[in-house]
């Protein structure tokens, strides 16, 4: 077959066509690449902790709609103060019941108390006066089994027919579905001895504890020790915690739960952002490759770049998180192992093409720890290897707050926390709020979760902080790959069960609320304490309006039985049955509602 | 949707069911039989022929112990296609030739996909256009009777539809057992509770599975779609005996419009009643049983008369099956459907054909007439027994509303008529009660009827006749002598004869009317429609004298017919054997009364008109009849003022019953009520007696436990308790009778919880009223979850949802815990 001289040209000129189309695309990135700097640090913040509504604004003597019984630094009274900052509650702090009975204010409508301040006869007499006229109470914990024996007031009070058991062995716990988000979830991990007591008619039972031949020993579901109930009295609803949800933030879903139980529907602002963070990953050093060479047959550099590195973006791409990553120049400072510069550009260009963002991590892997120096090291090399990228995350892990807090309050431009503006701090650090202002300029994120892990107690604070606040934060620390200890540090393990809980329990709550990356969520956080809001229903629309509105706010609506039809100054989606994320795009939105008999 | 339109969509929609499955179908099936015939007759034919499958098919699948949509459907649609093909007998050969060659072209590419439509539907397209073609023609050249005809049914469709439209509810507590059998049924059990005429729950369970339609929406409004059957069928069956084609409109019309009949008399066509449904065979025995002597005699004069000129055996050719044979089988099949439908339609059935067999005698008699009509007889009675016999043979015991009814046709010795109303409790035909006490005549005078008053009335009228008698007979002795001199003298004594013998017959008629008063709504009528029959009578007798025509016959046999029913209304008080009490003979005799009077004016129309020779001119005159009677009725308002409705249940439970029904899941709602929706409910979900769930929360302790093993659970509380079980009723158009709104004291009260009469006005109104303030107290404990579902003025509906893992304890201390 003969080709003829223009047919030969035609042919030419496409094949060259499409080679230089290809390769252009190619080389446009390159050269358009904006990697090696940080276009979250381009923008000013606009949203500093004096604009926003805090604890100051909302501590109100006279005119408190909240009152908080206990000590300053009680740890139950300091969940519930925090929880009325982020529901934007005016609230006061008694240091005893009888101190509020003596200032109680007109508009006090919620009473939240902890066992702790009940010991007496004219306790439990204020508190069912209170509920008489009509005030709502959460006793967070219940006072000691004798009280109960001592004051049946108490009993009748909180709804408590009879005392089966002081101390009961309980194998776990289901909370059921409506009270939390994610719906009915059962606990089998969740061991502890807690008073038995059986209910009165006209309780609510919200949490229910699962006991072992629940067959055999012939008890009803309804018998079962009730841990988490409603009661009502006088005028007013009384919820009894009978665990210790409180020690920690998973109580703070549970008073944003309870409270919606006590109203035909519940509107609050929520953060609504879901951070996966990859602590100390990118991974830039070589440190440990001996170790790593053994498991693996990768040095540590290579293992990060091949396997690590593939892996995460899959994962991530299949449940469409984005990539929030900890760059750990080096987990040792003693070795003499350099960070290496090629590691570097490779994670900056790759984290720019899947619109990923990095932040600097803390963590070191040696038993003295080396926080200054890592901190000059971290400021040198960068200034070296990156100096137009301005690092606005800090996720300092390990290390001390007294270690970083010269830096990021005091220190002037030279250091690699400079311009931070986020710090994600680890779990219940120090029993630190989940999100908080660090300082006039710096917001303060909480990680929430263990991505590598999924233990009943962990689900249970992920569904209480997601009622609460629409916000999530999944840390996976991956100093534990390059340095495992044991087979369950094994990447193949570990990947399984990053997938897994990305891919599964983190799932219902990643339809409803947004995927965005730490500076993102720092963004909606501030927008979150800035605004303050009012709302009324009339018949079947619920009218809200939103001072220091900043563009976009986000709205936790909980109904019952019922559905959002429509939204007018906002969109919405549906979380789940009776729960409805509302996003805010004006101040005034129009949300109406209609009957929802559907099962889901 | 609002309850009204949806009431008025499912009548439609069982209007619509029925009529197709039992006339157009029917009709499609056998075309080949029926489309000579005249339109009353296809009419009458196709429903017969209809309803007569659709029973037995139902009968069959049961008794073959193979109920169920599928089994419905094949042995349904199977024997129907093979019916219509042997009967039919279509080219269908010749369809498929006739499709082959497009199909082939359109395989070539020759043809267009239309081509095949084409060849497909050019046939029944041709079919239809020319249905369409010949309806409207009828109707064209019938303008006038369509028009009063369907202006009379539009009237009976509001007059009857107006209760179910705007209070939804059954309003005869009878409906709510029809209606667990008919939910039993589909659960596989017929005769659910003893051997029953089934044929209406068949009839229903046949729509409810074959289309699909909730058997509560087709129960509701059923009974309009079955009284504008019985209305049409007496049309039918008058134009079958009347020479003028207008009087059988007058027979209609009286029967719809003006206020003539006890309301007692018409109120059961609002709702969906066996008896009601029987009524529909009730006229086409009369029809075919007459339409048999006349096609016998015509035989029989054909035959004697193609046999003297040798050409019988040419013109019996042409008959596979003897005209006469095919009346007398269309005979044997309704009057099969009334024993099928409810018993006391046989009975009236019974009576219809005795009194034909009356005025047909004595030719009845004649061997070539009675054999057949003995044979029809025994395979109807065989046709409608051989399923009841069947179910018995498989061990399924006698229903006690069968027993009862046998207790009133053969009452024991002892057994007073009190005794015997006792018996059927929950029903409204105690009602009547109230009218054998006293009622007053068109004159205002107080006429007991009680038995002792009756009989006393009787033995007067004896011991008169037996001194009379005694007279006579001393007299006959003496006078015996003088007896020719009284005959000479008798022409002069003719006028005062005449002037006593009316003046006699004046005063026995008062006498005997009284018996049927409450029978009309006005006593006078009673007078008058009594005259009426003896008039007929006595016309029709002198006419068959003079004339023999069947026509007379026809009229003869009415006006005995109305006469034994007037017989059988006034038993009890004449002393004689009661076959059927009060409340449903005089639905009978109602329903005979427009027949009575049409013949009566036809019988005077052509009395008149004869000299006319029966022209179209001449119809002027019963077309003027019945103008003149609507516009009289108009004017003097006469019209008939809307029914009655039993407190049973209040419109707004009907509403959240269909409510639930369509949003709730499938068997995990129950409702807390009284008796009145349970069976209602159990097609879908769950029922608990109010009785029951209060009744464990008396004695309340803290231990009281009162638990609902459902998501959702609804609450239903009357503010206005029923007056119900005394069959309290109100008019369709009032408020339900009611004991008052529920109050604190009567909530105070002790109530029963259990026994028949639970539900009673009294106790009804406690139970209610604690059911209210247990709601109330119940909801300050659960604001958020025990919300309000529905509320009207005098209803109200609460639910709760529950968590079906940890269910809510209902019992509370709510103050009235007893």
């Amino acid at each position: 077959m003969k080709i003829s001289k223009s047919a030969f040209v035609t042919m030419s000129v496409t094949m060259i066509a499409i080679l230089v189309l290809f390769q252009f695309s190619n080389i446009s990135a390159i050269y358009a690449s904006q990697a090696m700097k940080n276009a979250n640090a381009e923008q000013d913040i606009t949203i500093t902790s004096n604009k926003t509504i805090q604890a100051s604004k909302l501590h109100s003597p006279s005119t408190y709609e909240t009152a908080l019984i206990g000590g300053k630094n009680n740890w139950e009274t300091m969940i519930a103060e925090e929880w009325c900052i982020y529901t934007k509650q005016r609230y006061y702090r008694f240091p005893s019941l009888r101190d509020l009975y003596e200032n109680i204010s007109q508009n006090c409508k919620l009473l939240i108390v902890n066992a702790y301040v009940i010991d007496s006869t004219e306790d439990i007499n204020i508190l069912i006066s209170l509920a008489k006229r009509g005030v709502s109470i959460i006793l967070t914990s219940l006072p000691d089994i004798s009280l109960f024996r001592s004051y049946p007031k108490l009993m009748e009070l909180t709804g408590v027919r009879k005392i089966e058991a002081d101390s009961y062995y309980t194998n776990g716990m289901t909370v059921f579905e409506g009270f939390l988000l994610g719906g009915k979830a059962t606990y089998n991990d969740m061991k502890k001895s807690i008073p038995y007591f059986s209910l009165e008619s006209g309780t609510k039972t919200y949490i229910s504890a699962a006991i072992k031949n629940q067959e055999q020993k012939n008890i009803k579901n309804e018998e079962l020790p009730p841990i988490l109930w409603r009661n009502y009295y006088g005028n007013a609803f009384i919820f009894c915690v009978n665990y210790d949800f409180f020690q920690d933030h998973t109580g703070l879903g549970m008073l944003t739960a309870m409270i919606s139980e006590t109203t035909g529907y519940n509107l609050y602002p929520i953060v609504d952002s879901q951070i996966v963070i990859c602590q100390n990953f990118p991974y830039l050093s070589n440190e440990n490759s001996s170790r790593i060479s053994r498991q693996y047959f990768y040095t540590s550099k290579a293992f990060c770049e091949n396997v690590l590195w593939p892996d995460i973006v899959s994962i991530l791409s299949a449940t469409g998180d984005k990539f929030s990553g900890m760059i750990a120049p080096k987990l040792e400072y003693s070795d003499s192992e350099d960070v290496s510069l090629d590691s570097l550009k490779f994670y900056f260009k790759q984290t720019e093409r899947i619109s990923g963002e990095l932040g600097i991590s803390g963590d070191q892997m040696e038993s003295i720890s080396f926080h200054d120096e890592k901190i000059l090291y971290d400021t040198e090399k960068f200034k070296q290897l990156a100096p137009d990228y301005d690092f606005t995350v800090f996720s300092p892990g390990n290390m001390p707050e007294s270690e970083y807090d010269y830096y990021l309050n005091y220190f002037g431009n030279e250091s690699v926390l400079s311009n931070i503006r986020t710090l994600v701090l680890p779990k219940e650090q120090e029993h630190k709020a989940i999100l908080s202002f660090y300082n006039t300029k710096i917001m303060s994120l909480a990680c929430t979760n263990n991505g590598f892990s999924h233990a009943d107690k962990e689900d249970l604070y992920l569904r209480s902080i997601e009622t609460a606040l629409g916000y999530s934060a999944v840390s996976l620390d991956f100093s534990r790959v390059i340095y495992p200890n044991g087979k369950a540090d094994d990447w193949t393990t570990l990947s399984r069960d990053m997938a897994r809980f990305l891919d599964t329990y983190w799932k219902n709550f990643r339809k409803a609320f947004k995927q965005v990356n730490i500076s993102e969520a720092d963004q909606r956080a501030r927008k979150f304490f800035a605004l303050y809001y009012n709302y009324y229903r009339r018949n079947d629309t619920i009218s809200l309006s939103i001072t220091n509105f900043e563009d976009e706010a986000s709205f936790l609506l909980d109904l019952a039985d019922e559905k959002v039809v429509s939204v007018s100054g906002g969109t919405f989606t549906k979380a789940e049955k009776d729960k409805y994320v509302i996003h805010a795009d004006s101040k005034t939105v129009l949300i109406e509602v209609a009957e929802d008999l559907s099962e889901n | 949707m609002s309850m009204e339109v949806r009431t008025i969509i499912e009548f439609i929609q069982a209007l619509t069911a029925y009529t197709v499955c039992v006339c157009l179908v029917p009709y499609i099936v056998f075309h080949d039989f029926l489309h000579e015939k005249c339109l009353s007759e296809k009419f009458i034919t196709a429903i017969l022929i209809g309803n007569f499958y659709i029973i037995n098919v139902v009968f069959v699948i049961f008794l073959l112990k193979i109920p169920g949509r599928i089994s419905l459907y094949v042995f349904t649609i199977v024997p129907a296609v093979i019916a219509w093909i042997r009967i039919n007998r279509p080219d269908i050969g010749g369809f498929f030739s006739l499709l082959h060659n497009p199909l082939s072209r359109l395989f070539l590419g020759e043809a267009h996909f239309r081509t095949i439509l084409d060849a497909l539907f050019s046939r029944p397209i041709e079919i239809f256009r020319n249905s369409l073609r010949n309806v409207f023609s009828h109707i064209r050249k019938h303008i006038f009777e369509w028009t009063l005809l369907l202006g009379l049914i539009a009237f009976n469709i509001y007059y009857y539809g107006y209760q179910t439209t705007t209070s939804y509810i059954f309003g005869a507590s009878d409906l709510t057992v029809h209606q667990f059998w008919i939910n039993e049924m589909d659960n596989g059990i017929i005769f659910q509770n003893g051997i029953y005429p089934f044929g209406f729950h068949n009839v229903i369970w046949f729509l409810h599975n074959f289309f699909g339609m909730r058997t509560l929406s087709i129960l509701r409004v059923f009974g309009v779609v079955e009284t504008l059957f019985i209305y049409m069928m007496i049309y039918v069956f008058l134009r079958k005996i009347c020479r003028s084609r207008y009087l059988p409109i007058l027979g209609v019309f009286l029967f719809t419009l003006p206020d003539l009949f006890d309301f007692q008399a018409t109120m059961r066509y609002q709702w969906s009643l066996p008896q009601e449904f029987g009524m529909i065979f009730l006229y086409p025995c009369a029809y075919y049983l007459i339409q048999f002597f006349e096609r016998k005699k015509d035989e029989i004069q054909t035959r004697q008369k193609l046999a003297q000129e040798n050409r019988l055996y040419a013109w019996l050719f042409q008959y596979h099956i003897m005209p006469s044979t095919k009346s007398l089988a269309f005979f044997a099949i309704s009057f099969s459907l009334t024993l099928a439908a409810h018993f006391y339609i046989t009975i009236i059935a019974v009576v219809l054909c005795v009194t034909i067999a009356i005025a047909y005698f004595p030719i009845v008699f004649h061997p070539k007439y009675f054999w057949s009509i003995v044979l029809a007889g025994i395979i109807s009675l065989s046709c409608a027994v051989a399923p009841l016999g069947i179910a018995y043979m498989q061990g399924t015991r006698l229903e006690g509303s069968l027993k009862w009814a046998l207790s009133v046709i053969f009452p024991k010795e002892e057994q007073d008529p009190a005794n015997t109303i006792e018996e059927n409790p929950g029903t409204f035909d105690n009602l009547e009660n109230s009218n054998y006490t006293e009622e007053t005549d068109g004159e205002g005078n107080s006429i007991n009827i009680e038995d002792e008053n009756t009989s006393g009335i009787s033995n007067s009228k004896g011991s008169t006749v037996d001194s009379q008698n005694n007279v006579t007979k001393k007299d006959s002795v003496e006078n015996k002598t003088s007896m020719l001199d009284t005959l000479k003298a008798l022409p002069a004594k003719i006028p005062s004869l005449a002037k006593r013998a009316k003046e006699k017959l004046i005063i026995f008629n008062r006498l005997a009317s009284a018996y049927l008063n409450g029978a009309y709504n006005y006593n006078i009528l009673c007078f008058y429609i009594l005259g009426a029959t003896e008039i007929l009578a006595v016309f029709c007798l002198l006419m068959m004298v003079i004339r023999r025509n069947f026509y007379y016959r026809n009229l003869f046999a009415i006006s005995i017919y109305s006469m034994f029913l007037m017989i059988m209304y006034s038993a009890q008080a004449l002393g004689l054997p009661v076959i059927m009490d009060l409340a449903r003979s005089r639905i009978f005799l109602a329903y005979a009364t427009p027949l009575l009077i049409a013949c009566l004016a036809d019988a005077v129309y052509v009395f008149l008109c004869w000299p006319f020779k029966y022209h179209k001119i001449t119809e002027i005159v019963p077309i003027g009849l019945i103008l003149l009677l609507t516009c009289l009725t108009l004017i003097n308002d006469f019209i008939k003022p809307l029914n009655i409705v039993y407190s049973l249940q209040l419109p707004g439970e009907m509403k959240c019953n269909y409510e639930i029904m369509d949003t709730c899941p499938e068997k995990r709602w129950t409702v807390v009520t009284t008796t009145n929706s349970m069976q209602t409910l159990r097609e879908k979900g769950w029922h608990m007696e109010v009785c029951t769930f209060l009744g464990k929360m008396e004695n309340y302790t803290k231990y009281t436990n009162v638990t609902i093993p459902t998501k959702y659970v609804f609450f239903y509380i009357e503010k206005t308790p029923l007056d119900f079980g005394y069959d309290a009723y109100n008019l369709v158009t009032e408020e339900m009778a009611n004991s008052g709104l529920v109050s604190e004291s009567a909530a105070a009260q002790q109530a029963e919880f259990g026994g028949s009469s639970v539900y009673y006005t009294e106790n009804r109104y406690i139970l209610e009223s604690k059911l209210y303030y247990w709601a109330k107290a119940f909801q300050e404990k659960f604001p958020k979850e025990f919300q309000v579902y529905y509320e009207d003025e005098s209803f109200i509906c609460y639910r709760i949802i529950q968590n079906e893992y940890n269910l809510y304890n209902f019992a509370i201390d709510y103050g009235f815990n007893g």
